[in-house]
């Protein structure tokens, strides 16, 4: 097997504590990741799944460099990114990209689409304002919004028209790997599905590696060809997603895929797991 | 593949609309801007000219008026209106300049203590904290006590003061901003933490910071008026509405006009800055535009 | 139609604004018997809120009932007068809100707000209401009630303050609960805690639900019927067992199609046909066109 693209040696993140803040003074930390190993392989998509409190989001931050981690190794095409500093992190802004979980909030209100597409590139100096926009016309056509959304601004779309924005905006500088947070939790079923489908086929056409952050499991496998479930700041279980879901190892992991309710009748399922029920 | 059909986007709706609000202050305001630039032009008389023969003499359609005075004139024999109008001139000054300088200096320190934190932070929001303990006019009083009358002095004493409204507003706006995650999605795509700021951050705050401005150009309008009233703005034989407003006093009883004149048009000028400042908000936020 | 608990006939809903009108509900139909648990399901903008806020009298702004009638018990809730809807609604009707971190007063102690639905829709002196409240907290399996009682809503989890919003709703021993996607802001193993507790409460106390969701999945476990809602018309309606199986109507089918399952391979998943909405839509606008009468 070839070396991993991204490789997590007993990752580690403490981020501050707010609700425990004193009146002066500093926040004290709680740590979030607590010892994650984890290899992510060139072209791989790899689910990190698990709840509310988990590290999850935590995880994907740390992946993209907006937070940093407090113990461990962070290995990214060999190098420690964990450990650099804002410089040396910045050429590889363009190989490492994220879509957020919230594209109202994840794409600036003030800004019309043309110039938040725009943005990655004139941030690493590419091409005339003329050749930038024209790039951002092709962007949204690759995300199936028209061009002539280009002097929209966010509010005026819809929320699965803003979150292939947001997809846009990832792919602009066509990076190699990107993290996708929990990227389809507030939209419909439909809207949800092309989301999904989109994600996929670009994944394809770009050769991405993946990471896609999700609390919800049935969505997971529309993408993912492999998945880790994290409990408490802790891989439970990783594995591939066909095996890992239909035959989970660990109690965690069956009680998580077991709380999914499919779309078909079953008596008893509200029932079920009332015993081990936190 | 497109959700369009779905959910119809909101139509994209190009233009301002107007508020009432911003239409009645930017009236006010460049009817005062007008007079200020045009004075010479519009005041009938000199302001500084005497008439010995015709003092206090009431407005022109009040019995015992002038025709040549169309507000009368004052204890010695000075154009009301002409006075009232180069009046305006300073008051203008004083509301452009030293609200702009406050709003300059607040607004920067504001946007880094709130941006980066840390040392900056510390230091600013102190500062703060010490300066409002201050109550601000008398503050402005002793400040231009110190350094001397004149234009200045007055300017500088109202920033001096009114800085720290914009540094605590903006410093607070851009701490809630940087939670969001458009900022996180700029450093992602490769902006510096500057560029950040500048770019992404500072055009989420520019319609609060003006409306902001022009509260504070009414602001700056009043100090200006209590500055001329205790005699400590610029040099009597320039005619200003507070100084107006310190000699009519005087005369209350006898010539009630000399001192609500000047009263009305500064109520009138903070007035329409206020409304202008209102209405700019519903206009400039394309989100509450709807 | 008799001994529904809950009967809705030809409702239309429309929005007005200056001269135009946009219609909201489109003749909505549907009945629900007592202790009948039903879902409602539908995309954003389907209209399932908006059956709800009609119940509720809460239209918003602009928005009215301009023909049909909703019967609770025999009583048409759109031809009430405010003060009796109002003795009906938290008492009779209740609701479960879908946002539980705004939907409960974060300077108020959470035994007092419990205990203030008792004593203005349960009619309990002061007293009275402060220990059933602790009761009831007891009820929805909330550890150390007592506790619990004295704490604010900032202190609790969401799924913990859900667990109030339900003991709330079912405080007075309510006929119908309308559930508005209770679930939608937690965790998966919360959420069949969540549903549990509704299915308890709802069997002992015969009360009759309406369910709102997007989510079929959640149809399944725990409704008996279901209502599907298109662009603010019922395109589906029967036993939850038989639509989700069989579905007769192609969004239904298309719904489900487009619901990822996490027991089946990524290939089955596939998007809602555009040439279907545009079906869809050109229905709902040429009922318009005939029903223009129905809006005003």
């Amino acid at each position: 097997m070839n070396a991993p693209l991204v490789s997590l040696r007993g990752l580690r993140v403490s981020l501050p504590n707010r609700a425990a803040k004193p009146m002066f003074g500093p926040a004290p930390l709680i740590e979030i990741v607590k010892g994650i190993d984890l290899d992510i392989q060139r072209g791989a998509a790899l689910a990190i799944v698990g709840e509310s409190g988990s590290g999850k989001t935590t995880i994907g931050r740390t992946l993209v460099g907006l937070v940093k981690p407090s113990g461990g190794a962070l290995l990214y095409d060999g190098a420690d990114i964990g450990r650099m500093d804002e410089d040396a992190f910045r050429p590889l802004r363009a190989r490492i990209q994220m879509i957020f979980q919230d594209p109202q909030s994840s794409l600036n209100p003030r800004l019309t689409l043309a110039s938040i597409l725009a943005r990655p590139l004139e941030a690493f100096g590419k091409g005339t304002a003329a050749g930038r926009r024209k790039r951002a016309g092709e962007l949204l056509d690759i995300v199936g919004l028209p061009v002539a959304f280009l002097d929209r601004y966010p509010h005026e779309l819809s929320g699965g028209q803003r979150q292939r924005v947001g997809i846009a905006r990832a792919i602009a500088l066509a990076p190699e790997f990107i993290v996708a947070d929990e990227i389809v939790s507030g939209l419909d079923v439909s809207t949800q599905a092309q989301i999904l489908l989109l994600l996929r086929r670009l994944r394809a056409d770009f050769n991405l590696t993946l990471v896609f952050i999700s609390h919800d499991l049935s969505v997971v496998r529309v993408l993912c060809d492999e998945v880790a479930v994290l409990s408490a700041g802790q891989i439970v279980e990783q594995g591939k997603t066909a095996a890992v879901f239909a035959d989970p190892q660990h109690p965690y992991t069956r009680e998580l895929l077991d709380s999914v309710p499919l779309p078909d009748v079953e008596e008893g399922w509200i029932m079920r797991g009332a015993a081990t029920g936190a | 593949m497109a959700d369009l059909a779905g959910a119809p986007a909101a139509p994209a709706k190009r233009g301002l609309k107007l508020d009432p609000r911003a239409v009645a202050g930017g009236v006010i305001i460049a009817v005062l801007l007008l007079t200020a630039l045009l004075a010479p032009l519009l005041a009938p008389h000199n302001p500084l000219d005497q008439d010995l023969l015709a003092t206090q003499l009431p407005p022109s359609f009040r019995p015992g008026g002038d025709p040549a005075y169309f507000f009368g004139t004052d204890s010695l024999g000075r154009d009301i209106l002409s006075r009232l109008v180069y009046g305006a001139r300073i008051a203008v000054i004083v509301a452009l300049v030293a609200a702009s300088l406050a709003c300059l200096i607040g607004s920067v320190l504001g946007l880094l203590a709130g941006f980066y934190r840390g040392v900056i932070d510390q230091i600013v929001s102190r500062l703060i904290d010490v300066w409002m303990s201050f109550p601000p006019v008398l503050l402005s009083i002793v400040l231009a006590a110190a350094v001397g009358a004149g234009l200045g002095s007055v300017i500088l004493a109202i920033v001096v003061v009114d800085w720290t409204r914009f540094a605590r507003v903006v410093r607070s706006e851009v701490l809630l901003q940087r939670q969001l995650d458009y900022v996180a999605a700029a450093r992602i795509v490769g902006l510096r933490p500057f560029q950040v700021l500048l770019r992404e951050v500072v055009p989420n705050i520019l319609p609060m910071l003006a409306t902001l401005l022009t509260v504070e150009m009414g602001i700056a309008v009043i100090v200006e008026a209590i500055l001329s009233f205790v005699g400590l703005s610029v040099s009597t034989d320039t005619p200003t509405w507070g100084g107006m407003i310190a000699e009519g006093r005087t005369l209350i009883n006898q010539t009630p006009w000399l001192l609500a004149l000047p009263i009305g048009c500064v109520i009138i000028t903070v007035l329409g800055f206020n409304l202008l400042g209102d209405g700019l908000r519903a206009t400039l936020d394309p989100v509450q535009r709807r | 139609m008799s001994g529904a608990v809950l009967d809705i006939a030809d409702l239309h809903v429309a929005l007005h604004r200056g001269r135009t009108i946009v219609p909201l509900l489109r003749g909505v139909g549907l009945a629900i018997q007592p202790g009948e648990v039903r879902g409602l399901v539908g995309e954003s903008g389907a209209g399932k809120s908006m059956i709800a806020r009609a119940i509720f009298g809460l239209l918003p702004g602009g928005a009215r009932i301009t023909r049909g009638r909703a019967l609770f018990e025999g009583r048409d809730l759109a031809a009430m007068a405010e003060p009796e809807r109002r003795a009906l609604l938290g008492a009779r009707i209740a609701l479960i809100p879908q946002d539980p971190m705004t939907s409960l007063n974060p300077v108020m102690r959470i035994g007092e707000q419990v205990a203030t639905v008792l004593r203005l829709k349960g009619g309990l002196d002061r007293r009275a209401a402060r220990e059933r409240a602790v009761e009831l907290l007891a009820e929805v399996a909330i550890r150390e009630p007592k506790r619990v009682v004295q704490l604010y809503p900032h202190e609790l989890s969401g799924g913990m303050r859900q667990r109030i919003l339900i003991a709330m709703a079912f405080s007075c021993a309510p006929r119908l609960v309308i559930a508005d996607e209770p679930t939608t802001a937690l965790d998966v193993t919360v959420q069949r805690q969540i549903l549990r507790l509704i299915h308890d409460l709802q069997h002992r106390q015969g009360a009759a639900v309406l369910f709102v969701t997007h989510n079929l999945g959640l149809v399944a476990k725990l409704c008996q019927s279901v209502t599907v809602l298109y662009a603010g018309r019922v395109v589906e309606d029967g036993a939850a067992a038989a639509v989700l199986a069989g579905p007769r109507h192609a969004y239904t089918a298309a719904l489900l199609s487009a619901t990822p399952r996490l027991d089946r391979p990524a290939d089955a998943l596939s998007p809602l046909p555009r040439t279907l909405i545009e079906t869809l839509l050109a229905e709902a606008r040429a009922y318009d066109a005939a029903n223009a009468g129905a809006y005003r």
